[in-house]
């Protein structure tokens, strides 16, 4: 008969009908060979690591006598197929004489525990063996979230303390592979005192490098030169902060590019070195933006919505997020403002903000204002309704000042629309 | 003047910071189940209605605070116990920094919206009703019981086009000054007469699935729910002129299962009739089924709180038991008969007694 238990099933097999602490000689445990620190090194699987509990074989042999068996090696215990997953290295039997001549399971402990110094292994331990091996695992080698370093990284660790989005940030290409290879003492530290000198501070750092991780990557005296680049063109200190927190890519671009685009800007337009000023301030992203989307807009304002060479100027100076709205946005704008409105070019120079609204916004508040018969945008007429405000004020503002109905009304009437 | 604005503006923004705070996130999250109507504006496909609605939820969703932060067990070298066994260790349980909303995130991402509303195009406009996550297992059900949606219908005389749509090519010109509103009312009522009322009863006797001539049938027709379901056809149910004012006019049209499109095909076709021509302004579905102007959300209340407070308005209108697929109705209108006629008999043996 052989029986084969791990250590909850041998404890119960032992101690059928007594309450009996069970305890089984110290060497057993603490024999220098059997170190489980380095069987987990060598093989450091998560499932075997559970999986491995020492196996005690309590044999009866030929000549009816008992011997208990702790063993390590599979060919040692010829265990079954479902017993046979991970075992420890060593095998140690309790010499049999030991267990002669007991007849009863009481009497097995009993000679146990006269055999020398005893542990109780109910009770709690100093070096739990299964901790050890979760204390370090290796980090993965391949991931798809700086997720997975995060706990390992103090520079990841220090980047979330500023506020920048991680998520957003390892979908840049190229940058969190990077990103892993950098201090923050060393590699991080001085762009982002160079930023808050530039004018970017407080939480806006955090927004700042999650728009735009690159910049870690770029070299500080760079950074320099194209901040140096802006104040020999005679930008204030005010207006560099507002363009860098407004394009955080604005600081990526080469001094050469940028000279370029500004360069681009004023010829096409024919503006004074001010009027560029006034205008990359306001709108910073005309100089990342691609070349074509201005040039294309510039085609549509002329020849299709028919803006003079004159006016393209001050259409611009006044709002030069027209240069970047969409090419359809832009032509379904006009096309309501003109043809539905009955709105001419000189009253829309006035008003270029129009065009950057939201359409259906416009639509909206034009219809309700023609319901209620006040739909009249010439200045020169008493009780007109100026355009510049009609787009740009919220609901509740435009029912109070410029409809003068209640907000209830004008809701109603949405949804007669 | 100005003071009491503000006050009254601070107070509103005081309620709304007051709702917003008030839930965490996965709270939110799971009040937002169920129905709800939007206002579909003209220009936008329905399937972009929802879209946005979508977006605009995940973005107001995880805005809010998270309610708890999770932690992880760690373990660590065991600072007590340091002197006595120096490679001593112990599993303490710290927040979890890779959960961290900076790291992890946005926690929503995805979030299960479907169309409940049938007919819509993109120039139509109206009540649209939408299913939120359990409740889209519920569309199919619902488009099943055939309820009759309304629309008021805008045409103007004159010209017919292409499309049969202001915006289309005209095709046609033609004068409108012999028609009168009578004459249009006749040709309404006889459209009606021609789509509707002589082929009701084949139609109900094909589509319903009672025998028409039976008690059932009187059952049901008694409690309004005498009515087509399954696969149907297109069906005019009622007609009738709301304003004329040549060349517009505006037709109240209740239907089933119909399209915007067919719609306009109608007003085509009214043109016709009255030896003229119409084209269709504008096609505006106020109600569908339960789903009435009132409960329809406007596209700037496409944000959480109206939402939630919206479906907490819209889900019992869709636990009426109308909604039931015909057969189950059917049982329900005789067992509720079974039941009261057994009351009464109750109530009588007890007076009796």
């Amino acid at each position: 008969m052989a029986l084969i238990t791990n250590w909850a099933t041998l404890r119960g097999f032992l101690s059928f009908s007594t309450s009996v602490c069970i305890k089984f000689p110290r060497n057993i445990f603490n024999h220098q060979n059997i170190s489980t620190t380095g069987r987990f090194s060598t093989k450091p699987s998560d499932m075997e690591l559970w999986q491995n509990k020492p196996k005690v074989k309590l044999v009866a042999n030929r000549h009816r006598k008992l011997s208990l068996e702790w063993s390590n090696h599979l060919e040692d215990m010829q265990l079954s197929k479902e017993d046979r997953i991970g075992l420890p290295q060593r095998s140690l039997v309790v010499s049999a004489d030991v267990l002669e001549n007991v007849s009863k399971k009481e009497d097995i402990l009993d000679k146990v525990e006269e055999s020398g110094p005893e542990i109780d292994i109910l009770a709690e331990m100093d070096e739990p063996p299964v901790l050890e091996p979760y204390a370090q695992l290796p980090l993965p080698s391949y991931t798809y979230t700086l997720a997975s370093y995060i706990e390992q990284s103090h520079t990841l660790q220090k980047l979330v303390e500023l506020g920048v989005d991680l998520s957003k940030v390892e979908k840049k290409q190229g940058v969190p592979s990077e990103l892993l290879k950098m201090d923050f003492e060393r590699d991080i530290k001085d762009k982002l005192f160079f930023l808050n000198s530039v004018g970017v501070e407080g939480e806006e750092l955090g927004n700042f490098v999650t728009k735009n991780p690159h910049i870690l990557l770029e070299d500080v005296q760079n950074l320099e030169a194209r901040v140096n680049y802006l104040k020999s063109k005679k930008f204030t200190d005010e207006a560099i902060t507002k363009i860098v927190s407004r394009a955080p890519y604005f600081l990526s671009f080469s001094v050469i590019r940028v000279d370029r685009k500004l360069g681009y800007l004023q010829q096409l337009l024919h503006l004074k070195g001010s009027e560029v000023r006034s205008v990359i301030t306001r709108e910073p992203r005309l100089v990342t933006f691609k070349v074509s989307r201005i040039q294309e807009n510039i085609f549509i304002l002329r020849e299709q919505l028919g803006f003079q060479k004159e006016d393209l100027k001050t259409l611009v100076v006044k709002e030069p997020k027209l240069l970047l709205r969409g090419k359809n946005r832009l032509i379904g704008m006009f096309d309501y403002i003109y043809n539905v409105m009955d709105i001419p070019h000189s009253v829309m120079l006035h008003a270029p903000h129009v065009l950057h609204s939201r359409l259906h916004k416009l639509q909206e508040r034009h219809q309700f204002l023609k319901s209620i018969g006040r739909d009249n945008y010439d200045p020169t007429q008493p009780g007109y309704v100026s355009l510049e405000r009609l787009t740009r004020i919220p609901d509740s503002v435009f029912c109070e000042e410029i409809a003068k109905t209640p907000a209830e009304d004008y809701n109603a009437f949405l949804k007669t629309l | 003047m100005i003071g009491v604005r503000t006050l009254v503006q601070l107070q509103n923004m005081s309620i709304v910071r007051k709702s917003t705070t008030k839930i965490v996130q996965h709270a939110a999250f799971e009040r937002l189940n169920g129905y709800f109507a939007v206002y579909k504006p003209q220009d936008v496909l329905p399937r972009q209605v929802a879209t946005r609605v979508k977006h605009a939820l995940l973005r107001d969703l995880n805005a809010l605070p998270e309610g708890y932060q999770e932690s992880v067990v760690s373990i660590v070298p065991d600072e007590a116990r340091l002197e006595h066994n120096p490679s001593a260790l112990t599993a303490v349980s710290v927040p979890s920094i890779r959960s961290h909303r900076l790291v992890r995130g946005p926690r929503y991402k995805h979030l299960k919206i479907g169309i409940i509303t049938e007919g819509h195009d993109l120039k139509s406009s109206g009540v649209m009703a939408l299913a939120l996550r359990d409740g889209v297992k519920k569309v199919e059900f619902y488009q099943e019981a055939r309820l009759p949606s309304i629309y008021t219908v805008h045409g103007r005389l004159g010209f017919a086009t292409f499309s049969h749509d202001i915006e289309g090519k005209i095709v046609e010109k033609s004068t409108y000054d012999h028609i009168t509103k009578p004459r249009l009312e006749k040709v309404l009522s006889g459209l009606l007469r021609i789509e509707c009322i002589v082929d009701l009863f084949s139609f109900l006797h094909r589509h319903s699935g009672v025998n028409i001539r039976s008690q059932e049938a009187y059952e049901l027709a008694a409690r309004g729910l005498l009515q087509p379901s399954g696969d149907i056809p297109t069906l005019l149910l009622d007609m009738r002129c709301s304003r004329f004012e040549p060349p517009d006019f505006e037709i109240e049209i209740q239907c089933l299962r119909e399209s915007a499109q067919y719609l306009r095909r109608v007003v085509n076709n009214i043109g016709l009739f009255l030896k003229s021509n119409a084209v269709c302004i504008k096609v505006r579905k106020i109600q569908d089924g339960p789903f009435k102007l009132e409960h329809s959300l406007i596209r700037k209340d496409w944000r959480l709180d109206p939402i939630i407070e919206a479906v907490r308005t819209c889900n019992p209108l869709m636990k009426t038991f109308n909604l039931l697929p015909l057969e189950l109705q059917k049982d329900a209108v005789l067992s509720q008969n079974l039941v009261d006629s057994n009351l009464f008999r109750e109530i009588e043996d007890i007076e009796e007694v």
